[in-house]
This record gives structure tokens, C-alpha cells and sequence, in this order.
């Protein structure tokens, strides 16, 4: 029979520490690894949701 | 100060090239990196309203499986927000009193993402960090991400700056002699002391104790910031942060400012000059 002891506070929030700085690594390797891809597909994506955005307003309706 | 991004934030980060993304992946980075306990969420109903989007990028052939990787992995890295029932029941709570008061954020027949985004920042009881704040901030404390401060930087005084140095975007770090790194937004030399406090509401318990600050004040003036010459570096800096229950003590130093500011002459000649490019 195996027994599992949870991981304390301190363990966790350790955890959680090394998991952000693997985060802050990617964000700034992604912003120098492909210019070109994020220029074109973030417009794309901009477009997508400022038309959403768009339809928000346009189904603003009055109280019921 | 706790964050959970919205789907725009969380687009702009799976494509931290985009020019127009970098302000926004460098302030992510910057809490990323700080030593802080802040969390920051990535909401379920995010992850599936971006990840539709990119999906359908995809079928149409114009965009790849690399975002949806990274989206994967942000999934991974960051504090993932499962969409629990008590979070749908929030949610129809704040759809049905949406509508009752005339403010809906989606047409009726929709499913209506920002209720239940809504639902989700409720439920873990924090700030959400968004590009519509309109809709969400009935709900919820919602900001802009030029709103979420971490500290203050005036830009105010002529002359040399030992011991400082710093790196200028529209959130910039400063790196003090302490080796401490702080979180600085760019604010005017001429806000009036009632601004200042109302904008102190802002500032988050991030950084040090106050009493950091005044050594470092006063060994910026030591430094020669009353002489009026132009120097090599144009906009050195006066930098402090002030935790909100400290206000009686960010006014006594606005005081103290304003009285050195006299002593090297009008204030409104000291130009309010661009940053210099990097």
C-alpha cells in the first residue's frame, strides 16, 4: 500500500513560482521567434473580436 | 493585486510579435518575474473563447497550430480556472439582472461569455484585466491594463541619476541600487496633490516599505537635481511607491516635492519631454 502526503504551502507556492518564470521565458521567446506570423495572425484575431465587440453594441436592448 | 486575463489580453499574449502586443506580453512578463505572491488566472471560458477563434483561423487556412500551442501551454503555466456549476449559476444571476436593469452584454439568444467570465472573476474574487471593460465592470472590478498600477515614476527632475537605471516602455521596470526592482508607470511632473491621491487608490501593496524611499529621494537630490542643465540622460526620474493605507505619507513627500520643485524654479519650464527611443 502507497501513502501520498500532499505538497505544504511552501511547496506550492514554489511550484507556482518556477511555473510563472517558465510563463515569463515563453512570452519573451515567442515575441522574438516569429514577427511576421504574429503580425499577420494577432490582426486576424484583432478583426475577430472587435467585430463581436461590434455586435455587443448593435444588441444592446432595453430593460424587460 | 490577483489578475485574470480576458480573451483579448490572452490573444494579445499568444502573439507577443505583434507590435502592438509587446507593451501588454512585457507587462505580463514583468508580474510573471516579480517576486510577488500575485496570481494571475487564465479563465476557462477564455481559453474556449480564444481557442474557437484560433480553430476556425485554422480551418480557413490562415493561421497555424502554433498559436493554439501556446495557448496550451499558457493553459499550463498560469493558474487555469476551471468553469465550475456554482460558476454557471453566478452567471445566470448576472445575466438575469443585466437585463433587468437595461445594461445586457450579449444579444438574448447568445450564451453570453461575459456573464460567465463575470462569474469566474467573482468566484475567485479579483480584478479582471481586459480590453471591454463596459460590459464587465457591472459585475466585477474590471480595469484596463493601463490602469493596474504598481508604482509611480515622475518625471521631474533635471541632472544625473546615479544608482538608477532603467529600461522606458509604457510599463518600465527601474532597477534601484538595492539591486530591487520596481514597477513604474509614467506619470506628468504637474499632477495636482488631489490626483495623486486618487490615483494612489491604484497602487498595489507590491513593492517595499516607505521608508525605502526618502534615502532614495534624497540621494537623487544629492545627486544634483536642482541644476537646470540638460544632461546626457534628458528624463531622469523621482521614483517611489506607496502602499494605498500609507496616503497621509505620499502626501507629505507630494509636499516635499513641490517645495524642491520651487527651489530650482517654475515647474511648467521643465518641459514634459517624449521618452528616449531605445
Amino acid at each position: 500500500m502507497s501513502m501520498t502526503v500532499a505538497p505544504t504551502d511552501e511547496e506550492l507556492e514554489a511550484a507556482r513560482r518556477e511555473r510563472y518564470q517558465r510563463a515569463a521565458e515563453k512570452l519573451r521567446q515567442w515575441s522574438q521567434e516569429s514577427r511576421e506570423y504574429d503580425e499577420r495572425v494577432g490582426e486576424l484575431m484583432d478583426q475577430e473580436l472587435k467585430r463581436e465587440g461590434i455586435r455587443f453594441e448593435e444588441c444592446d436592448e432595453p430593460a424587460t | 493585486m490577483n489578475l485574470l486575463l480576458d480573451t483579448g489580453i490572452l490573444g494579445q499574449l499568444c502573439h507577443p510579435g505583434k507590435s502592438t502586443n509587446q507593451p501588454v506580453s512585457e507587462w505580463v512578463e514583468a508580474i510573471l518575474k516579480s517576486d510577488s505572491k500575485d496570481r494571475i488566472y487564465l479563465p476557462e471560458v477564455c481559453d474556449y473563447e480564444l481557442r474557437r477563434k484560433l480553430l476556425h483561423l485554422i480551418s480557413k487556412g490562415q493561421s497555424t497550430q502554433r498559436s493554439i500551442s501556446r495557448l496550451n501551454e499558457l493553459c499550463e503555466l498560469l493558474d487555469y480556472l476551471p468553469v465550475e456549476t456554482a460558476t454557471f449559476r453566478m452567471a445566470a444571476e448576472f445575466w438575469s439582472k443585466s437585463r433587468s436593469q437595461g445594461s445586457p452584454t450579449a444579444s438574448i439568444d447568445s450564451l453570453d461569455g461575459d456573464v460567465i467570465l463575470a462569474a469566474q472573476t467573482a468566484m475567485v474574487g479579483v480584478t479582471v484585466v481586459t480590453t471591454n471593460r463596459k460590459h464587465l465592470s457591472q459585475f466585477v472590478p474590471a480595469r484596463n491594463r493601463s490602469e493596474i498600477i504598481w508604482g509611480y515614476a515622475f518625471v521631474c527632475i533635471r541632472g544625473p541619476v546615479d544608482n538608477i537605471a532603467f529600461e522606458w516602455s509604457d510599463h518600465f521596470l527601474v532597477q534601484d541600487s538595492f539591486g530591487r526592482t520596481w514597477h513604474c508607470r509614467q506619470e506628468a511632473l504637474w499632477h495636482s496633490r488631489e490626483e495623486m491621491l486618487n490615483k494612489a487608490e491604484l497602487v498595489a501593496q507590491l513593492m517595499s516599505d516607505v521608508a525605502d524611499i526618502e534615502p532614495m529621494y534624497r540621494k537623487l537630490i544629492s545627486a544634483g537635481h536642482r541644476a537646470n542643465e540638460p544632461t546626457s540622460i534628458r528624463i531622469p526620474i523621482f521614483v517611489y511607491s506607496i502602499p494605498v493605507s500609507r496616503c497621509q505619507q505620499l502626501e507629505d513627500l507630494a509636499a516635499t516635492l513641490a517645495e524642491d520643485l520651487n527651489d530650482i524654479g517654475d515647474a511648467a519650464n521643465i518641459p514634459n519631454e517624449p521618452p528616449p527611443t531605445r
